[in-house]
């Protein structure tokens, strides 16, 4: 029981990581109807950013060592919003009009060269890099069950952006605003929406949220590697597909599903943690099997 | 006398028009080939791949000129069946041009497997609009078919061939059956997911070698000729490769055949209709999911047609060679040639193994080139190097 | 009118096969411009790109330091050269190079591959060709052990040598008896294991657990957690240093300080150091050569200015080199002239990694490994 607890803790911050992905590939989705396969090596790039941003700061003597932290998250949070409002006008942009598949194969193409660019030149960026910022390793053990205080921070963290975006998106104006895209273009248009304000905006907010997971992932396995993005753009895409294209909230459920289906499958399966991506897929296919429109997703009629 | 005299000048007109045909079709394969043969083996970039100006100069100059395009258009509509011989005539000459340099031939084989397994992707994301990113696990699935019932169940290369066929046949129908009822976004998952899945299970599994692969996969035979020995044509020796190169020459002019007939065939038309509108072609009642489950199982065919040859010819094969990757480069020939359209697909294989080997540069950065590649074709060139040509119904010739 | 036509269409016709020659021609000049001092060529193949890129690296700056001494040293009548061609620790990029290397009548031999698998796909073409393949860095024991090519040949110690060498100290001199297994799934991290549990069980240890992951896992927690609950008292990891460095810094994270960490010469690199930081402390490994920084190779590496580390592999690759060129002063370029002298049985090479001597098989039966501990962040000898 002590090792099922232990276990779903681990699965959880890693459906966490995943979740974060995914409400980003859900919320794009769901606002631009198309899928931005590069979104988790945008996440991921925000990961090196905040490592080149601390190596940078850390030069500057006077900055105490809270404030470098500070501006270390916050810059490479914005920056990397902007990375993505960039990749909203280099790779979705020019082919609005084109069939959806497109930009996903444009977007494919932008991680394969994300991912590349860092190995090139990122300093030694083929080799894994360790991650500069880690949190306190306090801890507390009840009956064999060890709770840590990264588990609880990162739950925190990830409970506060979910409720800022909640707020955002349902109570400021921009937020209707996304809302009456997502749910009919042409009218929205009609009524004056700026879109590509609202594809900037939508781009610029996926990507910070992104951000933050890259940067969380990085605090909690202490690693990063510039390949990354790969396997965490399928999981992600996964994910949201699972809770339902364009559902932020069923993308949470999807991401902690597959995170626990991970972590179960490396502690209970005998033998099982090199396939444990597998299991995860199994329940992916699963899905669109039995429930094609993800666990919280409309059933989509198309109309001519 | 008059009928007469019309008669042997129309005689001699038309032989004057064949022989101006013949003439043209010659002239231009030689140095389309002779382009090839130079691109090939030129070192890195050098004085060779200057001269590739040349012909392309002369075909920028040419092209504004209404004569001489017409005439090309003719003689390779009039004289298909003569051009098309002509090319496999200089194309079987290729292995005594290179007997003393069996890297160049080796990059012949491998662009001929490249383009069949480009071919079938172009069925897919060409014609039907699915985006398939498993191509490299078809491959994969093909080799890994043959190499171990060659090894374990003593089968003959040939038999294991149309084994690996069957099996790649089969994924393909699974893969497309599971997301028939929903949209591209799914299936393109789908594929990704399997594409990953047969990556991890035959770098993880005992049977299939582990990411140490398999190796000493035996050499294909007929009769008592073994494909390890050098050929031997009129007392000239070529070098081993030679054997799988006439080899992988019979199956990319097999393929391109399947994929030309395809491609004119009704169930091309369907294809291209279900890329179109779904909704439409659904109206005009057309079976929508025999449709895609056709284009999955025979995108899937040419794919598993190129394993074995693969695997039997390199003798080893081990899941780094299945990668996602892999896909993408796959993706990007169909993209970069032109979707649809099988002589562009021909060009972007061409370029893209041949490049890579050349340049160094480019061979460090591969995955990046490919990736600006895609995005610049998608941007600036949608329909690729060579555009999809209107459908043509008055002539079915190859 | 029509006469016009036709002559514009010869003349067309001629700037056609006017370019056609003159391209034939141009082609043709490369045999003017063609050598003038002789050059002889030294392959070279190892990851330059990919997962195990530093360590190739390493190994090439290396390679090319011995040849720029031998240039220098004007020994040789020739100019020898390195051709350095990356398999990315694929094995048919492996191939594919040894082919294109082997297709070159200049060169001579090539020293190979720090990947089993890749050194296993490629011996098969060095041997069809005749070509001598010294192998500085991979482990796999078939590689030499399974087949009679004489033209195969290893200069470092095998799998199986280098588990002996260790386990004596850890089980047989520390006592640890109860053991947990942690591998990666690729050929080196499941021959690790293999090799281990087989050592293992001859020393009369227990192997409580075994754990296959893929390479790339970040997240040992789970099995981690798992094997806690066994209460080992050593844990052994086969597998490559970023792994090995997350696991031991996970195993800090959940309070298991207590269990020895143990591996082979996989995790020699200060890269486990780097990234496992405190959490590393006391971790022993089998562990290659470690070289003084007053030692003639590391001095001239230094004065050579690469800019990256020479890693485990370069003393190794240098003294291939070496080989290689004390070969080419005895018997002279010539490919098979150099397999005979390597497979002579009274071969005997003295070099950075002290004396190299080769069995029947071509492996090395000395090959220079030392026991390693991890002390404050650095990988020190081991000592009593």
């Amino acid at each position: 029981m002590v090792l099922v607890i232990n276990q779903v803790i681990t699965g959880l911050m890693l459906g966490i990581m995943y979740a974060l992905i995914a409400s980003g590939f859900s919320l794009l989705f769901g606002v631009l109807n198309v899928v931005q396969f590069a979104h988790a090596d945008v996440c991921f790039l925000g990961a090196f950013v905040s490592m080149a941003v601390m190596t940078f700061l850390s030069k500057i003597e006077f900055f105490p060592t809270w404030l470098v932290i500070f501006l270390t998250v916050v810059s490479a949070v914005l920056i990397t919003g902007l990375i993505g409002s960039i990749v909203e006008k280099i790779c979705v942009k020019p082919f609005r009009k084109s069939p959806g598949l497109i930009i996903l194969l444009s977007t494919v193409a932008l991680g394969f060269i994300i991912r590349e660019g860092i190995k090139i030149f990122y300093p030694s960026g083929a080799s894994p890099k360790l991650f500069p910022l880690s949190f306190p390793q306090w801890a507390f053990s009840m009956g064999g069950v060890t709770v840590r205080f990264s588990n609880i921070m990162i739950i925190i963290i990830a409970g506060i952006i979910y409720f800022l975006l909640s707020i955002f998106i349902n109570k400021t104006k921009i937020g209707l605003q996304i809302r009456a895209t997502s749910q009919n273009v042409e009218a929205a248009q009609v009524l004056g929406i700026d879109l590509d304000k609202i594809f900037m905006i939508t781009f610029f907010l996926a990507s910070t949220i992104g951000a933050v997971a890259g940067i969380l992932n990085g605090i909690y396995y202490n690693i990063v590697k510039f390949d990354m993005g790969l396997m965490g753009g399928i999981i992600g895409f996964s994910a949201a597909v699972m809770g339902g294209l364009g559902n932020v909230y069923g993308a949470i459920i999807g991401g902690l599903i597959l995170g626990i289906v991970e972590s179960f499958t490396m502690a209970f399966v005998p033998g099982g943690s090199p396939y444990k991506e597998i299991f995860a897929f199994i329940v992916v296919v699963l899905f669109l099997l039995f429930k094609p429109s993800g666990i919280l997703g409309k059933k989509v009629i198309e109309k001519v | 006398m008059s009928n007469l005299n019309n008669g042997s000048n129309d005689y001699s007109q038309t032989l004057y028009k064949k022989i101006s045909y013949f003439l043209t079709i010659i002239v231009t394969e030689v140095i389309i080939f002779y382009m090839f043969i130079n691109f090939l083996s030129s070192k890195g970039i050098d004085y060779r791949l200057f001269l590739l100006i040349l012909p392309i100069i002369a075909f920028f100059i040419l092209r504004g000129n209404q004569k001489i395009t017409n005439l090309v258009k003719e003689s390779y509509s009039r004289c298909n069946s003569f051009s098309v011989i002509f090319m496999i005539l200089l194309l079987v000459f290729i292995p005594f041009l290179f007997k003393d340099n069996s890297y160049l031939l080796h990059i012949c084989i491998m662009s001929g497997l490249y383009l069949i397994i480009a071919l079938g992707l172009n069925i897919q994301l060409g014609s039907t609009g699915m985006v398939n990113f498993a191509f490299a696990a078809f491959f994969g699935v093909g080799a890994y078919a043959s190499a171990l019932l060659t090894i374990n169940f003593n089968f003959s290369f040939w038999l294991g061939i149309l084994a690996a066929i069957i099996i790649s046949a089969v994924f393909g129908l699974l893969i497309g059956s599971l997301t028939l009822k929903s949209t591209g976004f799914y299936y393109a998952l789908v594929t990704m997911a399997f594409q990953i899945i047969f990556h991890l299970l035959v770098n993880n599994l005992r049977f299939t070698g582990g990411s140490g692969g398999i190796s000493n996969i035996p050499f294909p035979t007929i009769g008592k000729y073994s494909f390890s020995s050098s050929l031997n044509i009129l007392g000239i020796n070529l070098p081993f490769q030679a054997n799988y190169y006439y080899l992988v020459l019979a199956v990319v002019l097999f393929s391109l055949y399947l994929a030309k007939r395809l491609y004119n065939s009704r169930t091309g038309l369907i294809w291209n209709a279900i890329r179109e509108d779904e909704i439409a072609a659904k109206c005009q009642g057309i079976n929508i999911n025999k449709g895609k489950l056709e284009a999955s199982a025979i995108g899937a065919i040419f794919g598993g047609m190129a394993g074995p040859i693969y695997a039997h010819y390199i003798s080893f094969i081990s899941p780094e060679s299945f990668t996602f990757h892999f896909s993408v480069v796959l993706i990007c020939i169909v993209i970069l040639g032109g979707l649809d359209n099988i002589l562009g697909v021909i060009i972007g294989a061409v370029l893209l193994t041949v490049i890579p080997e050349k340049i160094r540069f480019f061979a460090e950065a591969r995955m990046l080139f490919y990736g600006i590649i895609i995005i610049l074709v998608l941007i600036f060139k949608p329909q690729g190097l060579i555009p999809e040509r209107i459908r043509k119904y008055n002539f079915f010739k190859f | 009118m029509k006469k016009m036509n036709s002559i514009l269409k010869n003349k067309l016709y001629l700037i056609l096969v006017f370019s056609l020659i003159l391209t034939f021609v141009l082609c043709q000049t490369n045999l003017v411009w063609a050598d003038a001092k002789k050059v002889v060529k030294i392959g070279f193949i190892d990851p330059l790109t990919g997962n195990c890129a530093d360590l190739g690296i390493g190994a090439k700056n290396s390679a090319e330091l011995a040849i720029l001494q031998a240039n220098a040293s004007g020994e040789f009548p020739y100019e020898i050269k390195l051709v350095a061609e990356d398999d990315a620790s694929d094995p048919a990029t492996g191939v594919a190079a040894a082919l294109k290397l082997c297709s070159d009548p200049d060169v001579v031999a090539v020293i190979s591959h720090f990947n089993s698998a890749v050194a296993l796909a490629t011996v098969h073409t060095f041997h069809r060709f005749g070509v001598a393949q010294i192998m500085p860095s991979s482990i796999h024991p078939d590689i030499t052990r399974g087949n009679d090519y004489k033209e195969v040949s290893r200069i470092c110690a095998d799998n199986i040598a280098e588990h002996n060498f260790g386990i004596d100290l850890v089980v047989d001199k520390l006592g640890h008896k109860k053991w947990s297994s942690i591998y990666d799934t690729s050929s080196y991290g499941d021959n690790c294991n293999n090799n281990f549990k087989k050592v293992l069980g001859e020393r009369g240890g227990i192997l409580l657990s075994e754990d296959g992951i893929s390479v790339g896992t970040k997240d040992f927690r789970p099995i981690l957690n798992k094997i806690k609950g066994l209460k080992p008292e050593a844990i052994y990891f086969g597998g490559l240093t970023t792994e090995a460095a997350l696991c031991k810094r996970q195993m800090h994270e959940l309070g298991m300080d207590d269990i020895v960490f143990f591996g082979v010469t996989g995790l020699d690199s200060e890269t486990f150091n780097e990234i496992a930081g405190p959490a590393a402390e006391g971790t022993i490994i089998v562990g290659k050569l470690a070289l003084g920084e007053d030692s003639d190779f590391v001095k001239a590496y230094k004065a050579a200015g690469f800019s990256e580390p020479y890693e485990a592999t370069g003393p190794y690759a240098y003294d291939a080199i070496g080989i290689i060129l004390e070969a080419l002063k005895k018997v002279g370029p010539d490919r098979k002239a150099i397999v005979d002298y390597i497979a002579d049985p009274d071969f005997e090479y003295h070099g950075v990694i002290g004396l190299t001597k080769l069995d029947e098989d071509g492996q090395s039966v000395t090959g220079g490994l030392t026991l390693k501990v991890s002390r404050n962040g650095k990988w020190v000898p081991w000592s009593e």
